[in-house]
């Protein structure tokens, strides 16, 4: 064919047909381009169009339906199906699945569920996302899919009491999210965490942990690891216990209720944790406490850490476990961010500098509340830590309202941290639109010898 | 710009000219007009690039029977953008709003057939967010599908899909 005809070979004159000569691989392209949902819609233009979704490489099938009667009849069937079809047709790259259902009208038939977890063809799917309510039944995870090595990312979300079957092993699984799932005994936890042989980071979010008693699990690939626990149920019996030997783990997340107790040892990596706690009613405070100070003994390796308000409000109650907490060495970096029910904090805050003693930077990027104002001289002057001294080198404050604690606070880090370099200090919105405020601060800090804040 | 020159030939052949006389490269759309181009916008075009390389150069004078002359301007002016590194999400926005469905589809297969690799792959966008969230018989009427499924495996489908029609939005008058 010479180049003449090669460009006269295309005939496009029938514009009608727009569609009909293009090659798949451009209709694919379209297709991947579009929502799972409008891509299937397509399904229906033609039988050229039927299959053609089908290669795609994602797919994110999600119902929300807050309607009891949307008119569809069973709309969750029809697409654990359409799943099922995809599945055994699809014969290109690993897949990433993502399926959700959401919705007062949804209902999620457990054993369809369970039949297309153990589709044989499940092994075509890389990562996979399934979010359902399956309304607290057990639910048992079929043997095929514990042993599927294609999956590289998993998450469940679950809402069930989720039982694990006694052989598990996902060979490749990097990254596993699991949430909302109330764990049936110890047996299924272990086996589940025991399972995951290369697992590099571990999310746990608002599980149900009230079956459970004492687990003890060593992940040794485990670099990142999350937990968050929901507020307490009324049959919360606080017993619950899990021990994580984590030799490699190199980032720690713990938010919400610490209703379980966690035991981290063996953490000789660790470079980060965020521990941003809530407070639940008094009379559980003291396990609560507890339960921290026996996270952050497992942490005291850590090299920067953040604690929320709260979190250090919890350590009040655990006055008398308080000196059991040992000296964080390798500590360099702290950040505290008080909240706005600051009460005891900061004395609790100057205990825990204490066991700091290679602190290099602090950081507050909240401000204190207006209300310590009234406690503001007390809680500073009793003793100054010992980083203070010797290895405080900067100071950030944001947020920074200019009253009359936190200026004292400045004042005091100012006279007793003599090898600060970098002293940083942000105003509020508060203070940057009062122009008098401003000035006043501005003098009162160049008496202390500060002449150029933020 | 490309400078517009009416065509004097009627029935267009590839004249041969020596490349070193004329830097420009001209392309003839399908009712031969002439468009002059710098050589740089050729490259841009891999159908074009590749009909010059073959000739060693020797042919600058192309004839793109299946783009009007209504779309090549367009084409070439994305082409420009893009060698000069101007392709932003406003100029992109700007170019779209300008187009109507019809000279969306036609862009698309003038940079199908250029093989325009970028220019395809926004306007791949461009049709993906036009017939996102439209009725079955909206998406047909755009490409200009006709349904070869019987009513009856239709309806079929249409209950088994039946989830995917939640929140359509309703069918307005086509555009053109």
């Amino acid at each position: 064919m010479n180049l003449h005809d090669k460009l006269q070979i295309y005939d496009i004159s029938d514009k009608k047909d727009f569609i009909g000569n293009l090659p798949d691989h451009i209709l694919h392209h379209i297709l991947s381009l579009m929502s799972t949902k409008d891509a299937v819609a397509t399904s229906i233009l033609s039988k050229r169009w039927k299959y053609l979704w089908m290669d795609l490489f994602a797919f994110n099938f999600a119902i929300y339906s807050n309607q009891s009667d949307s008119g569809i009849c069973n709309p969750t069937n029809h697409l654990l199906d359409l799943v099922h079809r995809l599945l055994h047709r699809s014969n290109s790259r690993p897949i990433s699945l993502t399926i959700a259902m959401y919705g007062s009208g949804i209902t999620v038939d457990p054993v369809k569920l369970h039949c297309l977890l153990s589709d044989p063809n499940m092994y075509k799917v890389e990562e996979l996302d399934i979010s359902l309510n399956l309304k607290s039944n057990p639910f048992i995870l079929p043997q095929s899919f514990s042993t599927c090595a294609s999956f590289n990312n998993l998450h469940l979300q679950l809402e069930c009491v989720l039982n694990v079957p006694s052989c598990i092993c996902f060979s490749n699984l990097k990254t596993l999210n699991i949430s909302s799932v109330t764990f049936s005994n110890d047996d299924s936890l272990q086996k589940l965490l025991s399972g995951c042989v290369v697992l590099q980071e571990l999310i746990m979010y608002g599980c149900g942990w009230n079956n459970i008693k004492h687990v003890n699990i060593a992940m040794s690939t485990l670099r990142k690891l999350s937990m968050d626990f929901n507020y307490p149920t009324d049959d919360e019996f606080f017993g619950s216990k899990i021990e994580i030997d984590a030799v490699n783990l190199l980032s720690f997340t713990c938010s919400g209720f610490l209703t379980v107790e966690v035991s981290l040892v063996n953490l000789a990596s660790i470079v980060d944790a965020y521990i941003d706690l809530q407070i639940y009613f008094p009379l559980n405070q003291p396990y609560i406490a507890a339960h921290e100070i026996k996270l952050l003994t497992g942490l005291h390796q850590v090299k920067s850490l953040w604690l929320s308000n709260d979190t250090l409000e919890c350590l009040s109650f655990a006055e008398d476990n308080f000196h059991f907490l040992p000296s964080f060495y390798d500590l360099k970096r702290l950040g505290v961010n008080f909240g706005s029910v600051a009460g005891y904090t900061n004395a609790f805050l100057m205990g825990f500098l204490k066991k700091t003693p290679k602190l290099e930077a602090l950081e507050i990027p909240n401000g204190f509340d207006p209300i310590i104002c009234m406690d503001g001289e007390e809680w500073i002057m009793n003793s100054v830590p010992l980083c203070f001294k010797t290895c405080l080198n900067l100071f950030c404050f944001s947020n920074f309202d200019g009253d009359e604690a936190e200026i004292q606070f400045l004042k005091f880090i100012l006279e007793n941290a003599p090898n600060l370099i970098n002293i940083h200090i942000y105003g509020s919105y508060n203070l940057l639109a009062d122009l008098k405020k401003q000035t006043d601060i501005c003098n009162r800090m160049k008496s202390m010898g500060l002449e150029n804040w933020t | 710009m490309a400078e517009e020159v009416s065509s004097q030939m009627n029935s267009l052949s590839i004249s041969e000219t020596n490349p070193s006389s004329s830097a420009t490269i001209s392309l003839v759309s399908g009712d031969d007009i002439v468009f002059k181009v710098e050589p740089t916008i050729a490259k841009e075009m891999e159908t074009v690039q590749s009909f010059i390389d073959e000739t060693d150069g020797k042919i600058t004078t192309i004839p793109l029977p299946n783009i009007s002359s209504h779309d090549l301007p367009y084409v070439i002016e994305y082409c420009e953008k893009s060698i000069a590194g101007k392709i932003t999400k406003e100029f992109e926005a700007e170019f779209v709003k300008k187009l109507n469905n019809e000279e969306v589809k036609e862009l698309f297969l003038a940079a199908n057939y250029l093989n325009i690799k970028k220019l395809l792959d926004f306007l791949s966008q461009v049709i993906a967010d036009r017939i996102a969230n439209k009725s079955v018989e909206y998406v047909r009427r755009y490409f200009g599908i006709e349904n070869d499924f019987t009513p009856e495996e239709e309806a079929k489908l249409r209950e088994e899909l039946a989830w995917t029609f939640t929140g359509v939005d309703p069918d307005d008058e086509d555009e053109n």
